[in-house]
């Protein structure tokens, strides 16, 4: 289990590294709020499966904080974006 | 047995997950691009989160910090992704000259001002 849960861990980042691509090249300000929302979410997944491969519970509540505050944040430049103060 | 599951079900979320990434880095226009990324949320979150449940159990601290995940990026995810669609609509942002939906996006918008 712990070797399958750092090849997923391994997966999670390679992505959010070709995510980066986007978030460098977007043509706007939202492209780039787009491809920071998703790789929030798969670093908390890569944390979580980082917690399986290194047997810490104490890295499990840092993904709880990563998921939520991922989507506080998109929420949050969603809604500077729609009063046009970006 | 278990550990065919567990592996199918890895394999499943990182198939939906590049599916995801790649999207979000080719798609032509903002509006599938947002749709890429509920992908990547969702549909490529779950099976991930299921393969963790299934190997450690639903009571553990593993399984239930899984299930506590799962069950705020399903809850958030799409409203995250339709505020971040709502604002870039509201912003002007163009739509792709080949949507289907181009002409009432526009009517709506026009509607709007």
């Amino acid at each position: 289990m712990r070797t399958i849960a750092m090849a997923v861990c391994i997966t999670q980042v390679a992505f959010a590294c070709l995510l980066l691509v986007r978030v460098g090249h977007g043509p706007t300000v939202s492209d780039r709020i787009v491809a920071v929302n998703a790789i929030s979410t798969q670093i908390a997944v890569a944390v979580l499966f980082y917690a399986v491969a290194a047997d810490r519970v104490a890295y499990l509540d840092v993904a709880i904080w990563m998921v939520a505050f991922g989507y506080l944040t998109s929420f949050i430049w969603s809604r500077y974006l729609e009063r046009g103060l970006l | 047995m278990r550990l065919a599951l567990i592996v199918l079900l890895c394999f499943v979320g990182c198939v939906f997950e590049i599916t995801g990434v790649v999207g979000v880095l080719r798609m032509p226009d903002l509006y599938l691009r947002v749709q890429c990324s509920t992908l990547v949320g969702t549909l490529g979150l779950v099976p991930l989160l299921a393969a963790l449940v299934v190997a450690e159990g639903p009571i553990t601290p593993y399984g239930g910090r899984a299930l506590i995940v799962g069950f705020l990026a399903l809850l958030l995810g799409p409203a995250a992704g339709h505020a971040l669609a709502r604002s870039a609509h509201r912003a002007g942002i163009p739509v792709h000259p080949g949507a289907a939906a181009r002409e009432q996006l526009a009517r709506g918008r026009s509607e709007e001002d």
